[in-house]
């Protein structure tokens, strides 16, 4: 494994949005001593299977997990990022936007409410957001993260055995984390680190189905 | 604030659905800009447009392209193109206005006047973009940084000429 070592892994399926992302991580100011590397899995059947082919093609001890419609406007992003792991061998996952506590529904944008970056409001599109963090904890301990930008410092296999489409994954992976006994934290930013341009999810069928998977796999970790 | 549940949301879409096919057939057969517009000053659609992202984009092409008309611009963003094609011009100007907004290269925050031209775009359009998307943050930056790239691109041309 190498420790100077940071990859981007993004499963892709529109090359405009991803070859815009691509700008953004050119411009990262990289610590010293370090190298970047960016990996694109096209044609992923699902985000954790896509995601495992990612992890096992890199050797890059630091991982960042992106989804291709966001952008990273923080250039020192990977300066905080490094400080955070390597200060805390503790904390598995970073995240930018999490919930200290899931829903009960197993909905994590019920209880998004730690963190800061632009985006849409989700009760309101002619809003824009920028969620503000909660509490005064340099790095605040969560129970689970969104998925459109998920760090981490520790290898742990994606559950493509439970989750194979794109939903979930970013919930039943900081489980996976946390089951481990790794924190994942949100951590402090002053402003967003990034702007995400997602849609709303449109196929809500595959939704539901996993996340009574979710609910399901990791009822006695939620509600103990 | 008011969050939806995943239940709602897909009553929501599942409306946004059928609300894009209705008027991608108006567009599509004899583009019935009159009977589009009566569609979208609904107020059911309007409640829609808040909770829908592609509903909301919509909204604010045809707001652009009725600024258009009022200008007497020849209409660009929304004529001959189906919704897919219209959004997508829409979130595309948007990234090349974000790398004005987020300082990107020189070379790159160019970029967009070949966009605009090959799309046959109206500074019109380009206006209506940033001041509806609301991920648009710095809207003022963004008018002076375009401002500054086209009359960087015009002094080219006026060199060229001579």
């Amino acid at each position: 494994m190498n420790d100077k070592k940071i990859c981007f892994i993004t499963c892709v399926n529109n090359h405009d949005f991803y070859s815009e992302c691509l700008l953004y991580i050119d411009r990262l100011y990289i610590p010293e001593g370090y190298e970047i590397e960016v990996l694109s899995i096209e044609d992923a059947k699902s985000m954790t299977g896509g995601y495992n082919e990612g992890m096992n093609s890199t050797d890059a001890k630091y991982k960042i997990y992106l989804h291709q419609d966001v952008f990273i406007v923080d250039r020192y992003f990977l300066y905080e990022l490094l400080d955070i792991f390597t200060n805390n061998t503790d904390i598995g996952m970073v995240g930018i936007v999490g919930a200290e506590k899931m829903s009960e529904d197993g909905c994590m944008w019920n209880k998004r409410e730690v963190g800061s970056m632009y985006m849409l409001d989700l009760s309101d599109t002619s809003r824009c957001e920028e969620y503000t963090r909660l509490g005064s904890y340099v790095c605040d301990p969560v129970e689970v993260i969104d998925g459109l930008l998920m760090a981490t410092q520790y290898d742990i296999r994606w559950r493509e055995d439970i989750f194979t489409e794109f939903d979930f994954y970013d919930a039943s992976q900081s489980m996976e984390f946390r089951k481990r006994g790794y924190k994942v934290v949100v951590p402090l930013m002053e402003k967003p680190i990034c702007v995400h341009d997602d849609g709303f999810i449109l196929n809500l069928i595959n939704y539901d189905n996993n996340r009574k998977k979710y609910l399901n796999e990791y009822k006695k970790m939620l509600f103990s | 604030m008011f969050i939806p549940t995943y239940e709602e949301m897909s009553t929501i879409n599942e409306k946004a659905l059928k609300i894009e096919k209705s008027i991608e057939s108006l567009l599509s057969d004899k583009r019935d800009y009159d009977e589009i517009e009566k569609i979208l000053s609904r107020d059911e659609i309007q409640e829609i447009a808040l909770r829908n992202q592609r509903i909301y984009i919509f909204y604010s092409i045809f707001d652009i392209f009725v600024e258009e008309k009022n200008q007497n611009v020849d209409c660009t963003l929304l004529d001959y193109r189906t919704i897919d094609e219209a959004i997508n011009v829409y979130k595309i100007l948007s990234l090349y206005l974000r790398r004005i907004e987020f300082d990107l290269p020189e070379i790159q925050k160019n970029e967009i006047i070949s966009y605009i031209l090959r799309e046959r775009i109206s500074m019109v359009a380009v206006m209506g973009i940033i001041k509806s998307n609301k991920r648009i943050i710095q809207k003022e930056k963004i008018i002076n940084g375009l401002k500054e790239i086209l009359m960087n691109y015009s002094s080219g041309l006026e060199v060229e000429e001579k």
